[in-house]
């Protein structure tokens, strides 16, 4: 007689405790106070050499980021214009700094986040990669909410969605289609990005050069049965 | 040479919810995860770390459970001390949840820390943290069939233990 015999196991209860455990911590956050320390860590960890250089470098790396602010925001005061779509992937290079949102339990193809209605997947089931992470940026005035997911091997992807109207679609890349869907894929050195658009809304999936446009392509046209288009 | 890929610290923030779950479920206290959190990310970014066989939250979860289980090697070799009574533990001020929702938390993880090790290891790594049954065997170190069962095992316990409020209690069925 096996252990499993003289202590069998009640399915039901197991079942029950799956989903009790579920829906607990589908709620639990590390808190924000947790978050800092730890980015206080990473920041101290950087090697002395990296610093002394940002130091002696100072006033011409302020000049830098100074630049790229106003060429990725624009200067306001001189040719406002829309955002871009490149603008809009270059979100997805940026640290999160907000907790990743949870799935949707009414809805579990949906995050509980979104932007003017429009909301991001959850590709946890379908995919493996999960919501890790989010941040909300401005570009020209305008919101740009970006969810980065990370993917069973380590890499992490930004979907960002911009409030307002639609943005021009971008000259060049190749585009595909998915049932009634326009998908445009772009090149940006050794990475990809795809752009589409949800409910009349600028949708951007960006990712590192080891995530190939093809996955990028994949995740951005699934449908979840119909709960994302 | 090394072999694998460097870890990028720019991107294990992105896994600390997880870990916070996973070090609760071990800890059994709010305080005590944040403290074995940080401490874990603090082994992890004090030099490169190269990663071979392992995603980058299969590693956290590695450098996690070995420094809880180093602490807790630690702790029985110190002077015991009287615990904090769960009801006096500080209320989380900082957390939106209700109250009624936050002492559920903490009653379910209370009861997932009580389990024996091996259950509670593996309800940890698959339910808690998220990890798929063949990562959370090879981060233990079991055969996929093994966690499979030790985790069917665990569930029941837990729905058993808040039920009752007894942490572990297994419900035995006459044959």
């Amino acid at each position: 007689m096996t252990e499993h015999d003289l202590f069998p196991v009640d399915d039901d209860a197991a079942e029950h405790g799956r989903t009790r455990i579920q829906a607990v911590i589908a709620d639990v956050r590390a808190p924000l106070a947790l978050r800092e320390r730890i980015e206080a860590d990473r920041a101290r960890s950087r090697p002395p050499q990296r610093r002394r250089r940002l130091v002696l470098g100072g006033s011409l790396a302020a000049l830098v980021v100074v630049a790229v602010v106003v060429a990725l925001v624009g200067s306001g005061a001189g040719a406002p214009g829309p955002p871009t779509v490149a603008q809009a992937a270059r979100l997805a290079g940026l640290p999160a700094s907000a907790p990743a949102p949870a799935v949707d339990p009414a809805h579990p193809a949906l995050l509980q986040r979104s932007v003017e209605g429009v909301s991001y997947p959850s590709w946890r089931g379908e995919f493996r990669w999960r919501a890790s992470g989010a941040r909300e940026d401005r570009l020209h005035g305008r919101r740009a909410v970006t969810v980065f997911y990370a993917g069973p091997r380590g890499a992490r992807i930004g979907y960002t969605i911009v409030a307002g109207d639609a943005l021009a679609e971008p000259a060049g890349g190749r585009r595909t289609h998915q049932g009634t869907e326009r998908y445009t894929v772009l090149r940006r050195g050794g990475s990809a990005f795809v752009t589409w658009r949800r409910d009349g809304h600028t949708c951007v999936l960006a990712g590192p050069a080891s995530v190939p446009a093809a996955r990028l392509l994949a995740l951005a046209s699934w449908s979840g049965e119909g709960s994302t288009s | 040479m090394t072999d694998g890929r460097q870890l990028d610290p720019a991107s294990l923030g992105d896994h600390v919810d997880r870990l916070y779950r996973a070090a609760w479920g071990l800890c059994g206290a709010r305080e005590d995860a944040e403290d074995l959190v940080q401490e874990t990310y603090a082994k992890v970014l004090a030099k490169p770390r190269f990663v071979r066989n392992d995603d980058d939250l299969g590693y956290l979860l590695r450098v996690l459970r070995n420094t809880f289980y180093s602490r807790h090697r630690a702790a029985l070799r110190r002077p015991r001390t009287v615990p904090i009574p769960e009801d006096a533990e500080p209320a989380d001020t900082r957390s939106s949840m209700t109250p009624e929702r936050a002492l559920e938390t903490r009653e379910l993880f209370a009861v997932i820390a009580g389990l024996a090790p091996d259950f509670r290891d593996a309800l940890v790594a698959v339910d808690v943290a998220g990890l798929s049954y063949g990562e959370a065997a090879r981060l233990l170190g079991a055969k996929e069939a093994t966690i499979t069962s030790r985790l069917h095992r665990a569930r029941a316990q837990v729905a058993r233990g808040m039920e009752t409020g007894r942490p572990g209690v297994l419900e035995i069925k006459s044959p």
